[in-house]
């Protein structure tokens, strides 16, 4: 079901973007929630005024609308490819693992991201925290997990990174 | 109505044996394609390949700029953000790079932009896609929309539907509503457009240059069938486009049962007013004995040889009342 995000919802959200870095670009943004209630998922949607104005004149409800940038999950806003993108590209101070083009060569098929591929990283990054994975251009290419702190993102011969989803995934899914 | 076939010629059937068509078609292609020999000839060579940039997530030169430090060659085309694969010393496939994956560009045929041009969109419309997947008019309607106003995207095939949904996501879109419909049925959401795109399903004459098997699998029986049902699409997007919209209808087919026959019988029904394009050769007036209004000079059509696109016909119509 396709509704406006609720009061709870949008502190979550509003407190969420905050901590991304994107709450000044969110604020312009016209937000949708698609909850799926059997089995209680909620995808956060970017829309327009006048498509939501369309849609509202509709009864059929549509099979998909505007751009999925994530999900709330535990109270907390997940993104997805087009929400990490939204972040690389709008906010000054999020997690990140920047890596070099092999690595990005690596990460777009599907891989995990080796310490010798990492070239820079956020300050502060934690393990296991969730990190956008930048190619050298400042392109989100995809989302990882980290295994390591900081300091130990580097270490060669061992993976350091989990790619949890990458922007190969259009690829891979064409060939379906 | 039945499609228009004619007795074999020795020229038909000697084309027909030397490039490995039945020979209806081209002896078909004879009456209607200029140099329909040369069209032959010219879709045994590779096809040309056209990207066309994602403004909506970034510029031409910048895209063309990344490319070419990557070996691809390309080449201006008559369209601003459309450039032809000119050659290709690189090591990967323009359908892999960082880029594509990023949806910077769209791998397009140039007819296809042709046909999204024509519909002369403007920002915070509302614009209707009757047959849309895999997406790459659709992402383009929205790049010309700026992603502002409204694009209602209709497909009736569940699979395809899956790939239009992803192309929309990796082309940053974010004004599009998809329905997995049948478009003949696209005036139940009651809803009226500014703007129509109807690139009908067809007997894919244009595309043999890509898919050689359409040389020999389809029968008169087909195109006679797409023209019923292309009929029926038209029809009902002119019942959901508002007095003073534009809806344009497109096909990748040669065949003027699939086009122009479809476009006249729709000026006998509607008060719809046929607008002139800029590219391409002009429309039939005529196919064996049957004439066409004189207004459907002003449709198009692209040859492969002429116009190095697939084959492909585009028709601009203003609805009056």
């Amino acid at each position: 079901m396709l509704r406006s995000p609720n009061a709870q919802e949008l502190t979550q959200l509003r407190r969420s973007f905050d901590r991304w870095g994107i709450f000044a670009f969110m604020e312009s943004q016209k937000l949708v929630i698609n909850y799926d209630s059997v089995v209680k998922k909620r995808d956060v949607l970017v829309s327009t005024d006048d498509l939501l104005d369309t849609l509202s004149k509709v009864t059929l409800q549509p099979d998909e609308m505007g751009l999925a940038i994530g999900q709330i999950r535990n109270k907390k806003f997940l993104p997805s490819l087009s929400g990490a993108e939204i972040i690389a590209k709008h906010s000054k101070r999020f997690p990140y693992v920047m890596i070099n083009e092999i690595g990005e060569a690596l990460v777009l098929y599907g891989r995990d991201i080796f310490g010798d591929s990492v070239k820079e990283v956020s300050k502060g990054l934690d393990q296991n925290q969730t990190a956008i994975i930048l190619n050298q251009n400042r392109e989100s290419i995809g989302i990882g997990q980290t295994r390591f702190s900081e300091e130990n993102l580097f270490k060669k011969g061992e993976v350091t990174v989990y790619t949890t989803v990458d922007a190969g995934i259009y690829l891979r899914n064409q060939s379906d | 109505m039945k499609t228009l076939t004619f007795a074999p010629t020795q020229q038909s059937l000697y084309l027909a044996e030397k490039y490995g068509y039945d020979e209806w078609m081209v002896n078909r292609f004879l009456h209607y394609v200029p140099k329909a020999k040369d069209m032959m000839e010219r879709m045994q060579r590779p096809v040309k390949r056209y990207i066309r940039t994602n403004t909506l997530k970034t510029t031409s030169p910048r895209l063309v700029a990344r490319l070419e430090s990557k070996n691809f060659e390309l080449k201006k085309t008559v369209l601003a953000d459309v450039f032809e694969i000119n050659g290709n010393n690189a090591s990967i496939s323009i359908g892999a790079t960082t880029e594509y994956l990023l949806g910077h560009y769209y791998i397009q045929d140039i007819s296809s932009c042709i046909a999204v041009e024509a519909l002369d969109i403007k920002r915070n419309q509302a614009v209707l896609d009757m047959a849309s997947a895999p997406g790459g008019k659709t992402t383009l309607i929205a790049q010309k929309m700026d992603n502002t106003g409204s694009i209602v995207a209709i497909e009736s095939n569940p699979i395809r539907m899956k790939s239009l949904a992803f192309n929309l996501s990796r082309c940053g879109v974010i004004n599009t509503a998809l329905y997995r419909l049948d478009a003949t049925a696209c005036a139940s959401l009651n809803l009226s457009f500014d703007r129509i795109l109807l690139d009908a399903p067809c007997s894919g004459e244009g595309v043999i240059w890509k898919d050689a098997t359409r040389k020999t699998s389809r029968t008169p029986d087909d195109i006679s069938q797409c023209s019923f049902a292309q009929k029926k699409l038209l029809e009902a997007g002119l019942q959901a486009l508002k007095p003073g919209g534009t809806i344009v209808y497109s096909t990748c087919s040669f065949a003027p049962e699939e086009n122009e026959y479809v476009v006249n019988s729709i000026l006998n029904k509607f008060d719809v007013k046929v607008q002139p394009l800029q590219f391409g050769t002009e429309g039939l007036t005529a196919f064996g004995s049957k004439a066409f209004s004189k207004e459907l000079k002003s449709t198009v059509r692209l040859y492969p040889h002429i116009h190095n696109s697939m084959g492909f016909y585009v028709a601009k119509l203003r609805k009056n009342t």
